[in-house]
């Protein structure tokens, strides 16, 4: 299936040091050090969004924001925060919440909850023409033509690693272009 | 060390070109070097910060994603660049990845250091932010780089300046060494020519000029200057060509004048003595005193042009004083012999002062003489039935001979007092004044010129000395001349040293040695001689005889043959023996009669005891004629004085051959060689200077004694051509004619009474 051929088998190992958090000086890249497994895994989005190429007409106009959208029931909660006012490519990231694909408009991002389980492929089908990279949590969504499919390892103690798979031919239909170090890094081993 | 100020022109230029250069080489590699190392240090610290920066943003993801791993492999990529000693990767404030991989974390600081690019430790270290896509910090590269290559370069910059400053160098010496003579070759030739000036007083020379530049202008002005000094020369030159003509026209008319005047005027002397003698003789006294007058008038004449001439030779600055050292009592002994008569003609007592050992002096003799002759015949002059009277004495000067050690040598005093008709102060006051005597009434009582005593003031300051006079009116005068013993030299000034006189040829004394122990014998033999005009000297041994035999060389002597010491038949075979004596004729005087033994020993003749004074004067005359040839060449164009010459030495015992002029007198050399030639200097055809030079040509004729009896004022010039080649100079003008004759005939006599005569 040509299709498997684009599924990549990401392995992130996000070490949470905790103990040396305090440290860290001002300005370094971390200032803020995911504590929870899901504020690991919302800074793993923003890097996602920071090593993705939007094309052009992504963006209404230069000052347009970068939306980072969440569909469904909501996982994050308040370990969302953790990516709250940063900047994506000089755009100000904003996260919005919706509850329909209908509303899902002008997102670049679209985090797909796995409440959503069930219309994961309605979803992908309506954002079948949109400039969005769609990730999700839910088991087999790169091959439902997801483009990101996130997996926590479970093999793994504490927080557990974060990995993840990418259908890169859905992303280039969206014409987003993902860093080759990202795209070299999918995959489950 | 030779100071920079004192090394030649070209050296100079050669070293400042030299410097010069080097020190603009070095400044401008200096400057290139430090330009080319900060270029190299800020092309490095790019080069670097551009690696970092690659090597940042290729690791930006895997910091971002915290994956060290992940950045290992791009970081192992630098070692392509050797210079990169170390490389670490900070994330977090805290090193994050490192190469080489085994580096120990310590190798690194522990902090990103600060700033961006730092020299330090022969290392280059520099920090780059590693940013994420946003532009935002994720992390730092810090590289650190080994300076090896900056410093091998700088050394092969330094050897290359070297190299570059020791070849420019060389080069800009070859370059100076060659075009420094742009330069100096100018300054050289001036140089040199200004020399080539100074030396050989070459003013016409000029100096070459190069180009227009401020050398050039230095040669023009030096060559106008040259032209002004060659022109101002010129000037000079002539100038002093038409004085020094001048000059030598006023010496030519004194020196012709002098002459001129006096031979005619020696022969209207000289004849009218001899005439009186003549007359006396033949009994016609009536005649003696019509030729005394004009005999006395004749010497007046002499003496008034004497001291005119002299006097114009003294205010034409032509006087010369002729300085020789001579012996004091002989002068005075010679003067005595001259004034006598003259004094006692006025009935006045001649009193000579003056101590046989007072020595000599060095003064011109002549001029001492003719001084004390004017002051004598003044004094004679103005007294009548007085005495005069010449005192000498060494005055010591007291002041010199006091001061530390070097004695000022004494002077000579001459006093001249008179007990005649003395002068007032106010005569006295004008008496040195040329053509002045004490008044008009004097001069038409006295006669005279006056130029007698301005004349001897004239000398004795010539000499170093002066003439002073104390008088009353009535009770006489007191003239006074001081002269130092050593007369100091003048302008004008020349010195006789002995060198200067031809050497005399062995010429004998021409005396007559006695050898006798008995005074007796001396007292006879001096009586029968002496007034024979023969000179005698006495030795009292055998001894003493041999002593003065060697020293004198006498014409004749006479021996004594028993002798207390030696007897006289030895003192003879030691005479014979002498090779230098053995010519001289001996005459034995014994009692006893052994003729045939004295013969055989070389004995020339043999008188008997008690001696026989008509016989012995004989006997001599024999052996001074039998002196070989002696013949007197007489050279004078003047006949009367040429007559006078030789009819005076006719009465003598020498044959007389004469001649008009030189060319005669050599004509008359070649027949018949003379002893003795009696020469005058002006003369026509040949003159006495050019025959001089003709005999000296001659080897045989160069021998021949040569004395100069002339009219003719004798110049410097004369006299150092007539030196080394006449054995005696006599002037007519400075001697009376019998002084004169008896000269010339003692001269005769001095060269031709000797054995080894030059005619040889």
């Amino acid at each position: 299936m040509p299709l498997r051929r684009f599924h990549f088998r990401v392995l992130i190992s996000v070490c949470l040091m905790l103990a040396l958090l305090g440290n860290v000086p001002a300005g370094s890249v971390a200032q803020n050090k995911p504590q929870t497994l899901y504020e690991a895994e919302a800074y793993l989005l923003y890097l996602f969004a920071m090593y993705t190429d939007w094309p052009r007409e992504a963006f209404p106009d230069e000052k347009a924001p970068f939306v980072f959208g969440i569909i469904g029931k909501d996982p994050f909660g308040k370990d969302i925060d953790i990516i709250k006012g940063k900047t994506v490519r000089g755009r100000t990231l904003v996260v919005k919440y919706f509850a329909r694909i209908q509303d899902v408009q002008n997102c670049h991002i679209l985090f797909v909850s796995p409440s959503e389980k069930d219309h994961a492929v309605d979803i992908i089908k309506s954002l079948e023409k949109a400039t969005t990279l769609t990730i999700s949590e839910i088991e087999g969504f790169t091959d439902q033509d997801g483009m990101i499919n996130i997996f926590v390892e479970k093999t793994r103690a504490g927080f557990g690693n974060l990995k993840y798979d990418i259908n890169q031919r859905a992303a280039e239909k969206a014409k987003l272009r993902i860093n080759s170090y990202v795209l070299a890094k999918a995959g489950r081993n | 060390m030779i100071r920079f100020h004192n090394l030649s022109i070209k050296s100079k230029i050669t070293a400042i070109v030299m410097l010069t250069s080097c020190a603009a080489l070095l400044a401008a590699c200096a400057v290139f070097v430090s330009y080319e190392l900060m270029t190299f240090r800020a092309t490095m610290v790019r080069q670097l910060s551009l690696l970092a920066e690659i090597t940042g943003k290729n690791c930006a993801v895997p910091v971002s994603f915290d994956q060290p791993a992940d950045a290992d492999p791009t970081l192992a990529n630098l070692s392509i660049e050797k210079e990169i000693l170390a490389a670490g990767i900070y994330r977090d404030g805290k090193i994050w990845a490192k190469y080489p991989k085994g580096l120990p974390d310590n190798a690194f600081p522990s902090a990103p250091p600060a700033g961006d690019a730092s020299f330090r430790d022969k290392k280059l270290s520099l920090t780059r932010q590693i940013l994420d896509p946003d532009n935002k910090p994720i992390g730092v590269i810090y590289i650190q780089s080994s300076l090896n290559e900056m410093h091998s370069r700088l050394r092969h910059y330094v050897g290359t300046v070297a190299i570059v400053i020791v070849v420019a160098a060389v080069v800009a010496l070859l370059i100076a060494t060659r075009l420094q003579g742009v330069i100096s070759q100018p300054l050289l030739e001036l140089s040199s020519t200004a020399r080539g000036v100074s030396e050989k007083k070459d003013y016409s020379v000029r100096a070459r000029k190069h180009g227009d530049d401020e050398v050039g202008a230095l040669i023009e002005s030096f060559n106008e200057m040259l032209a002004q000094i060659q022109k101002r020369d010129t000037e000079l030159q002539e100038a002093r060509v038409t004085a020094e003509r001048a000059n030598q026209a006023k010496s030519n008319f004194l020196s012709f004048m002098s002459h001129e005047l006096r031979t005619p005027l020696t022969a209207i002397i000289g004849f009218s003595e001899m005439l009186m003698s003549e007359i006396e003789t033949q009994g016609r006294p009536e005649w003696v005193d019509d030729l005394r007058r004009v005999h006395d008038s004749g010497k007046y004449l002499l003496e008034l042009i004497n001291d005119i001439l002299d006097i114009s030779k003294i205010e034409a600055g032509k006087m010369d004083v002729h300085l020789e050292t001579f012996d004091i009592p002989a002068l005075v002994r010679d003067v005595k012999d001259v004034m006598r008569p003259l004094v006692e003609r006025k009935n006045n007592q001649l009193v000579i002062e003056c101590p046989e050992d007072l020595g000599a002096m060095q003064a011109d003799r002549i001029k001492v003489r003719q001084c004390l002759l004017n002051l004598l015949s003044n004094a004679s002059k103005f007294t009548d039935n007085g005495t005069v009277r010449l005192e000498v004495r060494r005055k010591v000067n007291l002041e010199s001979s006091n001061s530390a050690g070097k004695s000022q040598p004494s002077s000579i005093s001459f006093v001249v007092s008179d007990t005649g008709i003395g002068m007032t102060a106010e005569q006295v006051a004008k008496l040195f004044r040329a053509f002045t005597q004490a008044d008009d009434s004097t001069s038409r009582r006295y006669g005279g010129t006056g130029l007698g005593l301005a004349l001897t003031r004239k000398f004795c300051q010539m000499m170093g000395g002066d003439v002073t006079v104390t008088s009353e009116a009535g009770k006489g005068s007191t003239f006074t001349i001081e002269l130092p013993i050593k007369a100091t030299q003048q302008g004008g000034t020349i010195t006789l040293t002995p060198a200067e006189a031809a050497p005399a040829p062995r010429a004998s004394s021409g005396c007559i040695l006695i050898i006798d122990d008995d005074p007796a014998v001396h007292q006879l033999l001096a009586d029968a001689l002496g007034p024979q005009g023969y000179t005698l000297k006495f030795a009292v041994s055998g001894a003493e005889g041999l002593r003065l035999a060697k020293e004198l060389r006498p014409a004749v002597i006479t021996l004594d043959v028993l002798m207390p010491d030696i007897d006289g038949w030895v003192v003879l075979s030691l005479l014979k023996a002498d090779p230098d004596l053995a010519t001289i004729p001996v005459i034995m005087l014994t009692v006893r009669a052994d003729q045939d033994f004295g013969f055989a020993m070389g004995v020339a003749d043999y008188l008997q005891k008690p001696i026989d004074r008509d016989r012995l004067i004989a006997v001599l005359k024999k052996y001074h004629r039998l002196r070989p040839t002696n013949h007197v060449l007489v050279v004078e164009d003047d006949p009367a004085a040429r007559e006078m010459l030789c009819r005076m030495l006719g009465n003598k015992d020498w044959t007389i051959a004469e001649a008009e002029n030189g060319l005669a007198a050599l004509e008359s050399i070649t027949h018949c060689q003379p002893s003795l030639i009696i020469l005058d200097l002006r003369m026509p055809v040949m003159d006495g200077f050019e025959m001089i030079a003709e005999l000296h040509k001659h080897e045989d004729w160069r021998k021949i004694p040569v004395v100069v009896v002339s009219a003719k004022e004798l110049t410097p010039e004369d006299r150092l051509r007539l030196q080394g080649h006449v054995q005696k100079i006599l002037q007519k003008g400075d001697f009376a004619r019998d002084e004169l004759m008896r000269e010339v005939q003692q001269t005769v006599k001095l060269f031709l009474s000797d054995g080894d005569s030059p005619q040889i």
